[in-house]
C-alpha cells in the first residue's frame, strides 16, 4: 500500500471528524429509539497547511495526481505525535475524500490548503 | 423460509437503545462455482456460521405493487465500484435463475447458526451500470405463500390421496379409502382425519 509522502507536518488544529453509525427514531411519545446500523466507526481526517514549502507541495501533488489517483487508491497516512494520545505515531489506511482538493499559493514559495482523509 | 425472532432476537428488538446492528446478508449462488458470493452490508467483514461475509455496498429497493395489486420483482442493488459482481454477471449469463439468499443476523449473537429471518429468491432478470449490479428478485416471499398450506374441506379428508401415509396414519389392512369421516370412523383413525366438519357449509375464507 502507498504511503502517505513524509513532508511538513499539517498546521494546527487537526480536525478529526468521527461518523456517527446510530440510526435514530423519535416516537409520538417523545421517547427516542436508537441503535447501531454498522459494527465500525470510520473516521475522518482534516489536514490543514498555511505554510507549505513549494517542494513538499510537489511531492504532495504527484502523491495525489499520479500515486493514489486521488480518492482511488487507498494508503497509509501517520498520525502526527501527539503526547498521551495513543493515536500518536499510529498508521491509518485512508482515502482523499471530499472532492476536489485546492491548494493556492499563498506567500512566496508557500502553498496553503486544506485536505481531507477519510479511514477505510 | 419465514423465521420466528429467537428470544434473543426479541429482547434486542425491544430495547430503546442498543450498541448491536441487525446485519442484512446476501447469499448468491454462482453456477458451477464452489462457493456462493457472501456479502454483509456493513463495513467491516463479519463471520457468521463458519464462513467470512465480505463488507459490500448493496441495497434492497421496495417491493411494489402492479395495478391489480401483485408484488413486483424486488430490487437488489449491489455496488459495481469495483466491477466484481459484474464479472459473474457476465461469465454466467446475467445470473439469471440463481438464488438469492437473504437473511438478518444480529451482530451481538453471531454464534447462533439460524438466522433471525431469511428469505429465498431467485435472480429474473439482471442491469449493470457503472456504480449498481441490479438483480431483479422473484417474488418468492412469505406473502405469497399459500396459508394454511392446504385446502380445508368440510367433509372431504385432505389425506385420502395418501392413505396410510404418514398424516393419516392408518395401519390397518383395509384397502381404499373414499375420504368420508364415515370411514375414518370404521377405520378407528377418525382423531386423524384430514376434513374440518366444522367449517360452516359454504365454506369459509380467511
Amino acid at each position: 500500500m502507498p504511503q502517505f509522502p513524509n513532508i511538513q507536518q499539517p498546521v494546527y488544529p487537526l480536525t478529526t471528524k468521527i461518523k456517527d453509525p446510530s440510526l435514530q427514531s423519535e416516537m409520538e411519545n417523545g421517547m427516542v429509539i436508537s441503535r447501531a446500523r454498522f459494527t465500525r466507526v470510520p473516521q475522518t481526517f482534516v489536514l490543514k497547511w498555511t505554510a507549505l514549502p513549494a517542494e513538499d507541495y510537489a511531492v504532495l501533488r504527484d502523491f495525489y495526481r499520479t500515486k493514489v489517483l486521488g480518492g482511488s487508491l487507498a494508503f497509509d497516512w501517520q498520525y502526527p505525535t501527539v503526547a498521551n494520545d495513543p493515536y500518536s505515531g499510529k498508521l491509518f489506511s485512508v482515502r482523499f475524500t471530499g472532492g476536489n482538493i485546492s491548494f493556492e499559493l499563498s506567500s512566496p514559495g508557500r502553498y496553503a490548503g486544506t485536505l481531507t482523509l477519510q479511514e477505510v | 423460509m419465514m423465521l420466528n425472532l429467537s428470544v434473543a432476537g426479541m429482547l434486542e428488538k425491544s430495547q430503546l437503545s442498543s450498541d448491536g446492528v441487525w446485519l442484512l446478508l446476501v447469499e448468491v449462488t454462482i453456477p458451477n462455482a464452489e462457493e456462493p458470493l457472501r456479502l454483509v452490508r456493513n463495513n467491516e467483514d463479519i463471520h457468521w456460521n463458519g464462513y467470512t461475509w465480505s463488507a459490500f455496498n448493496f441495497k434492497l429497493g421496495e417491493i411494489t405493487e402492479d395495478n391489480k395489486g401483485r408484488p413486483q420483482s424486488v430490487p437488489l442493488q449491489i455496488s459495481n465500484i469495483t466491477q466484481t459482481v459484474q464479472a459473474y454477471v457476465e461469465e454466467y449469463n446475467g445470473l439469471t435463475g440463481a438464488t438469492v439468499i437473504l437473511r438478518v443476523v444480529h451482530s451481538q449473537h453471531l454464534d447462533t447458526a439460524l438466522p433471525e429471518l431469511e428469505e429465498v429468491f431467485n435472480i429474473q432478470s439482471t442491469t449493470c451500470d457503472s456504480k449498481w449490479v441490479t438483480f431483479y428478485l422473484g417474488c418468492d416471499l412469505s406473502i405469497q405463500v399459500r396459508f394454511p398450506f392446504r385446502r380445508v374441506l368440510k367433509n372431504f379428508c385432505s389425506w385420502r390421496d395418501h392413505y396410510k401415509g404418514i398424516e393419516c396414519g392408518y395401519a390397518g389392512s383395509m384397502p381404499e379409502c373414499d375420504g368420508t369421516l364415515q370411514s375414518c370412523r370404521i377405520r378407528g383413525n377418525s382423531a386423524r382425519y384430514g376434513g374440518e366438519p366444522s367449517i360452516p357449509e359454504g365454506g369459509l375464507y380467511a
